[in-house]
């Protein structure tokens, strides 16, 4: 009787274990039968370029633009790769399918292709490759951008000043005393910006905030019926109350990005040397977990600014500067950051705006569906978009890196963000025009100037 | 037919309500809503240029000696009703003397609710008194 019992459990334990050894093989297998085979680097430098290969960073994007995650040695992508980031397969957008063909067509990232998928910590490639094998593609490869980044010979591209953006990792370090790259360990502070006092914030005391961050509310800087910046006096009481100095590090951040850049231009234009904006906004931070106050930090005044604003005149312009742009028809472009509707003169994209169209010869410098929103700047995870889609964009309306250029919307918003952007890909004589559409229409009662409406291509 | 002058005074007491409601609701979003508020500042400017504040107070003051001539000349013997309605209208001009739209970011929609509002009850008064 024992024996048999005995000679019962050799053989489930047995069986038990085949069935695990199966198991374990059948799933090498099907990794297999998906295809993502591993590609050397070797390899990746023979196919770059090539007409039939596509080199796709699937990291977050602020790996792509230049920072150094996940242990890469150094930052930035492989030149010639393009980005398609598994953080957007995460997104909960009801656009999100169309968004992400719109974005593989844009990238040229298709079936025929061979398609190289590289990350750095084995996971970002796998998750695209799925979604790509799902969708019918084949000819997938992973690989492991730390070789590539190991051979300091193989060309790396960061953005000329990707460190403008921060990502979420970076500001969870300077909360937890640590020393993140870029930063030069002086004075810091976080802000969430939104309109409204912080009760009215989506997430300051509803949901939470950053350890630290104090809120700033946008009527803070700018003031109505043209919702122009104050006074530069104004501003510097605004700086001096929030405790700003120009050699404060100040990094922002919102739910909705478009309110942080609104205050970081105008930092800027006052003399703040390091302004930093959360690259994704809040959403990052809650979907990396960290942890989040609720209680409300108050404002610690500093009893001066340091210089005399506006330290960086040029950098925010008003309606004398903007018409000299316009005049200026071949070095300089007066740019316009808003929908297509808004720029035909279809809508005027605002309840307390009310004629429609242009200044006229503007060019459009794209924006979104709507007033509030920026989709042709953005990825999916509301992430800056790729360099070169943005300045393709810009090229097809005459747009180039070498002009004069000055951005405008209704109010300066969305304006802001396209600046902001500028700045990253190192344009260098850029401006925000601060009055827009509101003041350029004659809106408020102040005196219109030649508007026109309609496709200007027509 | 009686019955038909009772349903219409229900009917314009259910707007009055509605009115009141309205204007409390869209107080509130004035203050939450940053559309709301800049809509609001680009009107206030507009209605500034108007000199619309004169005009509401005139039009309150109006309302406040008709309906006092009203309670005079017609019904002699004004009941608890007429004065609550005159002390009310007393406390709107007020109102309308004492803020403005820097002040109250909606104050002109709200005193238009409330003139609304005011006469609606002065011929509420006049036209359904027993």
């Amino acid at each position: 009787m024992r024996k048999r019992i005995r000679c019962v459990t050799v053989f489930f334990t047995l069986l038990f274990f085949a069935l695990a050894v199966s198991a374990c093989s059948n799933g090498q297998q099907s990794k297999s039968d998906e295809g993502y085979k591993s590609i050397s680097t070797k390899e990746v430098k023979d196919n770059l370029g090539k007409s039939n290969w596509v080199v796709v960073d699937t990291r977050e994007n602020d790996a792509y633009i230049g920072w150094k995650l996940d242990g890469v040695k150094r930052g930035g992508h492989i030149k010639g790769a393009v980005d398609f980031s598994s953080a957007w397969l995460k997104v909960k957008d009801k656009d999100k399918d169309k968004r992400l063909k719109e974005a593989l067509k844009t990238k040229k990232i298709s079936s025929e292709k061979n398609i190289v998928l590289y990350a750095a910590n084995g996971k970002d490639n796998v998750e695209v490759a799925k979604y790509l094998s799902k969708n019918g593609y084949k000819n997938l490869y992973t690989y492991d951008v730390k070789d590539w980044a190991k051979d300091t010979s193989l060309p790396m591209e960061s953005y000329p000043n990707y460190q403008e953006l921060v990502p979420v990792s970076w500001v969870k370090d300077l909360v937890d005393g640590k020393k993140p790259e870029t930063y030069n360990g002086g004075k810091y502070k976080i802000f969430e910006v939104s309109w409204g006092d912080e009760s009215k914030s989506p997430d300051y005391l509803k949901i939470g905030h950053i350890k630290g961050a104090v809120h700033i509310n946008t009527d803070e800087v700018e003031e109505g019926p043209l919702w122009n910046r104050l006074s530069d006096a104004r501003l510097q009481k605004f700086a001096e109350n929030n405790g700003i100095t120009t050699d404060t590090t100040v990094v922002l951040y919102g739910t909705d990005s478009m309110p942080s850049f609104r205050v970081a231009v105008i930092l800027k234009y006052m003399g703040v040397k390091d302004v930093r904006v959360v690259n994704g906004g809040f959403t990052k931070w809650q979907n990396a977990g960290y942890a989040l106050q609720k209680t409300s930090n108050p404002k610690t005044p500093v009893s001066s600014f340091g210089a005399t604003v506006p330290v960086n005149k040029n950098y925010i312009i008003d309606l004398p500067q903007a018409k000299e742009i316009l005049a200026d028809k071949k070095g300089s472009k007066l740019v316009d950051v808003r929908s297509w509707d808004e720029y035909i003169g279809k809508i005027s994209g605002y309840d307390y705006i009310k004629p429609k169209g242009r200044p006229a010869g503007a060019v459009w410098g794209h924006a979104g569906t709507d007033s509030s929103n920026l989709q042709d700047y953005r990825n999916l995870d509301n992430t800056m978009r790729n360099k070169d889609e943005i300045l393709a964009m810009w090229k097809e309306w005459g747009i180039t890196p070498d002009q004069r250029l000055a951005f405008f919307c209704g109010t300066g918003w969305r304006a802001a963000e396209a600046l902001t952007y500028a700045d990253v890909m190192g344009l260098k004589n850029i401006s925000l025009y601060d009055g827009g559409w509101n003041e350029w229409s004659g809106n408020t009662g102040n005196a219109p100037n030649p508007i026109e409406t309609g496709d200007p291509r027509k | 037919m009686t019955k038909i002058r009772a349903v219409f005074k229900k009917f314009l007491s259910v707007v009055q309500i509605c009115l009141v409601l309205f204007s409390a609701i869209f107080w509130h979003l004035s203050n939450e809503k940053m559309g709301i508020m800049r809509w609001l500042v680009y009107e206030n400017e507009r209605y500034d240029n108007f000199f619309m504040r004169n005009k509401i107070i005139w039009t309150l003051v109006i309302i406040l000696i008709l309906s006092i001539a009203a309670a005079v000349k017609i019904h002699r013997k004004p009941d608890k009703k007429y004065i609550l309605f005159v002390m009310v209208n007393f406390i709107v001009i007020l109102f309308a003397f004492k803020f403005d739209s820097e002040k109250i970011i909606c104050y002109f929609v709200i005193n238009v609710i409330f003139i609304i509002v005011l006469i609606v009850q002065l011929i509420k008064l006049i036209f359904y008194w027993k």
